[in-house]
């Protein structure tokens, strides 16, 4: 990508992140209950309840507190949480570890799963191997994450105790533990994009297959290691990463449930939970950070794309 | 939870003014596949069961017995009982109306909001469309689920605010399809000699634009469908879609998962029954696809 | 030349090892502290505050562990000193005199005594705490010497022990007073304040404790575990030491080898209040017929399971001297639906009548709001259920702006008197609809007068009856005690709300 192309793309997903940043501090004004109604408890009187509200600065105007909201994250300050007082930062920090580790080991999962299984389904299309191929991706599809993860609790964790049924151990506690908290919800999360991935890279090598220069090129005795090597991963590798990008927002999403179903305290833990009490700082917080990755995501996918494709890159 | 299938190969196809033949033959292409048959016939038996629950169930979904908790399954309870001894076989049944219905609802929000605004930002470019697909891409790059989550926080939970927030959730992505499409149909020369010849504006979109649009729309509102059907089962899952002593089936998993340890099996019923019609809704989808893709190839 | 793929398993690898080196920067748990091993709780929520002044209901027993209090409640119910040694009431009831224990010092090396006392106490008398509402009595605090302080009360003030038993009874070194504490100790507790971030807590044993001797672990660490069953799962899995559960997974803790841990006198009950300025529920024959159509024993088994929840129609547990052993066995309190109807019919209302009843979204709430749906339903009232998330719900309870609400409610905290002032007399937290029965502030101050049980009952119990027999605004449910598990290896382990954690000790692993 040249220089100039980079930054239309870089100020693009600045101007997005302000307006996510626009759009949940406008709807989350419009969300009836007051924190500190809650924060002042069940039998508190209104006079606490207003002291409350002005401790918490609920009582001043909107524009104030989404600019001060905005200078603060400017600064990497992301306010306080209205419950424990905690930096939203330090919150996020907390929860982040957990939950990255299960995206990116679905993320994993699903590209050694789905790529490979959709490449050798696409090169012997019509065979019983194909056919199993898609049908397991299109049922994999159709699988809600968090009924996965469920009976895969029930299975490996209640009934069998080869893996922990809850839980997160950080990686610093060692890799084994970790791996054994995560596997469980990594692979329900990761079910469905390698679905998506092994359906996308048989479509890509079909249609590679297709292109009259290969068939040529297999009339002449070309070898499929050959083929593979040289034509299908390249031309595959391009639809697979457009859709890890458009994946990146589902598996975030998708996490939400499956650590509630695992007892992970990650952030989908910490969204729902700052939904329940209305914690809005942490809110907003935790929809810029997905936003954030999101948009980064994507711009890497782009990258990604014009590096593999030089056609794109000269144009 | 945003969308996970381009609709790509659809967009590519050549516009053309759209005729009843044709569609004939997309209906002859679709129908040709043993899979998509099947798929057809189980939303058509869906609905048929949905309308003929009351008649047909086995037991009152609503009656409670407290003394037969968790039964197992047997004769008179095929499914068992739920955690207040309630029969699980006909609250399945009374829930496939909500199991069809979620998904039309939220993906019919989704038309109501995306179309529109695809039309016009395809149709009239500049400012407007520059503003709309800021908005909207700010809108997709948020998770769906949190979206749908924060809308949920705002307006309450509930099955029909679950569904509103879907569709807004949605939105996004048919409004791409359509602003994409429009603007390809926008180019054509068949646009041009239509105004030229003064029909009015409302007459172009109406018999020029959007049979060109609806191809890649039906696709992706098809696909959204099952998508819809998912994300309404992990709401419901999380408590906010429907409400007792209604069920959807997200909500049967939900009792299903507090009582796992009690009665581990009553986690299959409902979600087998969401996998099997999520699985018909984007077979139909893919169908519905290829069978355009194949007619545009022609 | 390198393939795609390979390029793009070196993307995946290189976003890999950033989360790893993201993951390995957060700090894991420290190692136990000292030799004695350390305690680890499974709770469902932390503090959001750990000043006693700011704690909400259900959080004291967090704070009281760096506090001490100045009474101790025991499991059973009754005082045992702690931070007073001893204390009397005045034959009139209106002078509480304390004898505060010496060499005491507070954690911050200041000594605790009788000015100690009288500031605290002065402090939270002047406003600005949560429990600022319970000292309202209180016509002057007076340090007599170092270690005696005398409370002069304007009412019958059995109920104050209580009440120092709580959270206006955690005594802060009166240097720190005029700050935040919530996110520091200011104590005299057996515990001092390790680490406070977001869902877990952890305390370290603190050597200079008056009471230093009894305490059996190095530390406590609370974790908290919002799902229930995601806490119960790591007990089981050993990450935990103790959690507290729910009643219905009192089944599956006993499959799994872990030790119940049920308290000798339950806490709270489960009911549902009425708003007798809405509806038909001004009408007594309209409260008398929902109580008489409410089959608890039904509710209490299906929701709670065998056990887990006594049905009752009063708040208190039966080991409570306010229980009145008569009172479940009246007409009033009895499942009697063709009676039910009988009255409604009297009220004029053959034909029942609407009304929204909220719940809150967990699963016991739903399940009793559906079972009520049904029994109420019975008699021809129609019950539509709201089930709402915990801030609307809990507002809209504080405000007053409900029909009906089901709801569990500490019944003896700080004190027996409290249910009654909070349900049945005007001005009431939990009496939106002004409801008043006649006498009944009478027979409360009579009950407030004794200084022993004994002599507080017998005016209670004709209290709670005189209600029951008008048809009560608040219809309790069942008794239902705050169960916890523990591993077979924690001993002396108190879960009460009240404990401070200081016998306790966990054979090593």
């Amino acid at each position: 990508m040249r220089p100039t192309a980079l930054l239309t793309r870089l100020g693009g997903g600045l101007v997005v992140l302000w307006l996510v940043s626009l759009l949940t501090f406008a709807l989350l004004q419009l969300v009836p209950g007051d924190p500190a109604e809650l924060v002042a408890g069940d039998s508190a009187t209104p006079a606490r309840v207003a002291e409350i509200r002005t401790q918490l600065g609920l009582d001043r105007p909107l524009v104030t507190q989404y600019l001060s909201w905005l200078g603060g994250i400017l600064h990497g300050d992301l306010g306080r949480s209205v419950f424990t007082g905690d930096p939203v930062a330090d919150a996020i920090l907390r929860a982040a570890p957990a939950t990255l580790s299960i995206t990116f080991v679905a993320l994993l999962i699903a590209v050694v799963v789905g790529v490979p299984a959709g490449v050798v389904a696409g090169l012997r299309r019509g065979s019983w191997l194909d056919r199993a191929v898609s049908l397991l991706a299109t049922v994999g599809i159709a699988m809600p994450g968090f009924w996965v993860a469920m009976l895969l609790v029930l299975v490996l964790a209640l009934a069998l105790n080869l893996l922990p049924a809850t839980g997160y151990s950080p990686l610093g506690e060692g890799v084994g533990e970790w791996f054994s908290h995560i596997a469980i919800p990594a692979t329900a999360l990761g079910l469905a994009t390698a679905a998506e991935l092994a359906r996308h890279a048989r479509g890509c090598v079909a249609d590679v297959l297709e292109r009259p220069y290969i068939r040529t090129a297999l009339a002449r005795g070309a070898g499929s290691a050959w083929l593979v090597r040289h034509h299908v991963l390249r031309n595959a590798a391009i639809p697979v990463v457009t859709v890890l990008g458009l994946q990146a927002g589902r598996l975030l999403g998708g996490a939400i449930v499956i650590e509630m179903v695992c007892g992970v305290d990650g952030l989908g833990t910490l969204a729902i939970n700052a939904i329940l009490q209305r914690d809005f700082p942490i809110l907003q917080g935790y929809v810029l950070l997905s936003a954030a990755i999101v948009v980064v995501v994507n711009l890497l996918v782009d990258g990604t794309y014009s590096w593999l494709n030089p056609k794109v890159r000269a144009s | 939870m945003t969308t996970t299938s381009a609709p790509g190969p659809v967009t590519g196809h050549a516009p053309e003014p759209a005729a009843a033949a044709p569609r004939r033959r997309t209906l002859r292409l679709l129908l040709r596949r043993p899979s998509t048959v099947v798929a057809v016939g189980f939303l058509l038996l869906l609905v048929l069961l949905a309308v003929l629950a009351p008649w047909i169930s086995p037991h009152d979904p609503f009656a409670q017995d407290l003394a037969d908790r968790f039964a197992p399954y047997s004769a008179d309870h095929l499914l068992g009982t739920d955690d207040l001894g309630r029969d699980v076989a006909s609250r399945l049944l009374y829930a496939i109306k909500l199991a069809l219905l979620a998904p039309l609802i939220s993906v019919g929000v989704a038309l109501a909001l995306g179309v529109p605004t695809g039309l016009w930002a395809g149709l009239s470019r500049g400012v407007v469309d520059a503003v709309l697909s800021r908005v909207a891409d700010a809108l997709l790059s948020l998770p769906g689920l949190a979206f749908a989550l924060a809308i949920i926080a705002v307006v309450g939970p509930g099955l029909a605010n679950v569904m509103v927030a879907l569709g807004i959730v949605f939105a996004p992505s048919l409004f791409r399809v359509v602003r994409g499409a429009a603007m390809a149909v926008a180019e054509e020369p068949f646009i041009d000699s239509a105004r030229s010849i003064g029909s009015p504006t409302s007459r172009v979109l109406w018999v020029h634009v959007l049979p060109n649009v609806s191809a890649p729309l039906l696709v992706q509102a098809t696909i959204l469908m099952g998508l819809a059907l998912l994300s309404e089962a992990g709401l419901s899952f999380l408590g906010l879609g429907v409400q007792p002593p209604e069920a959807s089936w997200g909500s049967m998993l939900r009792t299903a998962y507090e009582n796992q340890f009690e009665a581990p099996l009553s986690v299959l019923p409902p979600g087998i029954a969401v996998v099997v019609t999520v699985l018909a809704f984007n077979t139909l989808g893919d169908a519905i696809r290829d069978a355009m893709t194949a007619r545009g190839r022609r | 030349m390198r393939s795609p793929l390979s390029r793009l398993l070196a993307v995946v690898a290189t976003v890999v090892l950033a989360v790893t080196a993201a993951a390995c920067s957060s700090s894991g748990p420290e190692s136990g502290s000292g030799e004695k091993a350390r305690l680890t709780i499974g709770a469902a929520a932390v503090p959001s505050s750990l000043d006693p002044r700011k704690s909400a209901p259900y959080e004291a027993q967090w704070i009281g562990m760096l506090y001490d209090t100045l009474v101790q409640r025991t499991p059973d119910g009754g005082f045992a000193p702690a931070l007073a040694e001893s204390w009397t009431l005045s034959p009139d009831a209106r002078t509480l005199e304390l004898t505060l224990r010496p060499g005491v010092t507070f954690q911050d090396g200041a000594p605790f005594d009788a000015a100690a006392v009288k500031a605290n106490l002065d402090a939270a008398r002047a406003g600005g705490t949560n429990f600022s509402g319970q000292l309202t009595n209180i016509a002057s605090v007076e340090a007599t010497d170092a270690r005696h302080v005398t409370i002069a009360l304007t009412d019958s003030g059995a109920p104050m022990l209580g009440v120092l038993a709580g959270e206006a009874g955690m005594i802060i070194s009166p240097a720190s007073l005029g700050e935040d504490l919530s996110r520091r100790s200011a104590g005299a507790g057996p515990y001092t304040l390790d680490r406070f971030e977001g869902q877990r807590l952890a305390l370290t044993a603190w050597p200079g404790y008056w009471n230093a001797g009894a305490l059996g672990v190095g530390g406590v660490d609370i974790d908290v575990f919002i799902d229930d069953s995601a806490r119960l799962r790591a007990l089981r899995s050993g990450q935990l030491d103790t959690a507290f559960i729910i009643p219905s997974q009192v089944r599956e803790v006993g499959d799994s080898g872990l030790e119940l841990l049920r308290p000798k006198t339950a806490e709270s009950f489960w009911g549902v209040l009425v708003n007798t300025g809405r509806k038909e529920f001004g009408n007594p024959l309209v409260r008398q017929a929902m109580m008489l159509a409410l089959d608890r024993p039904a509710i209490a088994r299906a929701v709670f399971g065998e056990g887990g929840c006594t049905p009752s129609a009063q708040p208190f547990d039966a080991n409570d001297w306010a229980h009145s052993p008569e009172l479940d066995s009246l007409p009033a309190a009895q499942y009697d639906p063709a009676r039910a109807r009988q009255l409604l019919a009297q009220a004029g209302l053959a034909g029942g009548f609407d009304f929204e009843l909220q719940v809150g979204t967990a699963q016991n709430y739903t399940q009793i709001g559906q079972i009520l749906q049904a029994q109420w339903g019975e008699i021809g009232i129609r019950v539509n259920l709201r089930p709402m998330e915990n801030v609307q719900f809990v507002t809209a309870r504080r405000q007053g702006d409900f029909d009906g609400t089901v709801s569990v409610y500490l019944n003896a905290r700080p004190d027996q008197s409290a249910f009654v002032k909070n349900f049945y007399l005007p001005g009431g937290i939990f009496n939106p609809g002004k409801y008043d029965l006649p006498g009944t502030a009478e027979l409360l101050s009579t009950s407030s007068s004794g200084a022993d049980p004994a002599s507080r009952a017998p005016a209670m119990h004709q209290l709670m009856v005189n209600a029951l027999n008008d048809g009560p605004p608040i219809m309790p449910i069942c008794t239902a005690p705050r169960l916890a598990a523990s591993q077979r290896g924690v001993r002396d382990l108190d879960m009460t709300l009240e404990t401070k954690f200081t016998d306790v000790a966990v054979d090593p692993k």
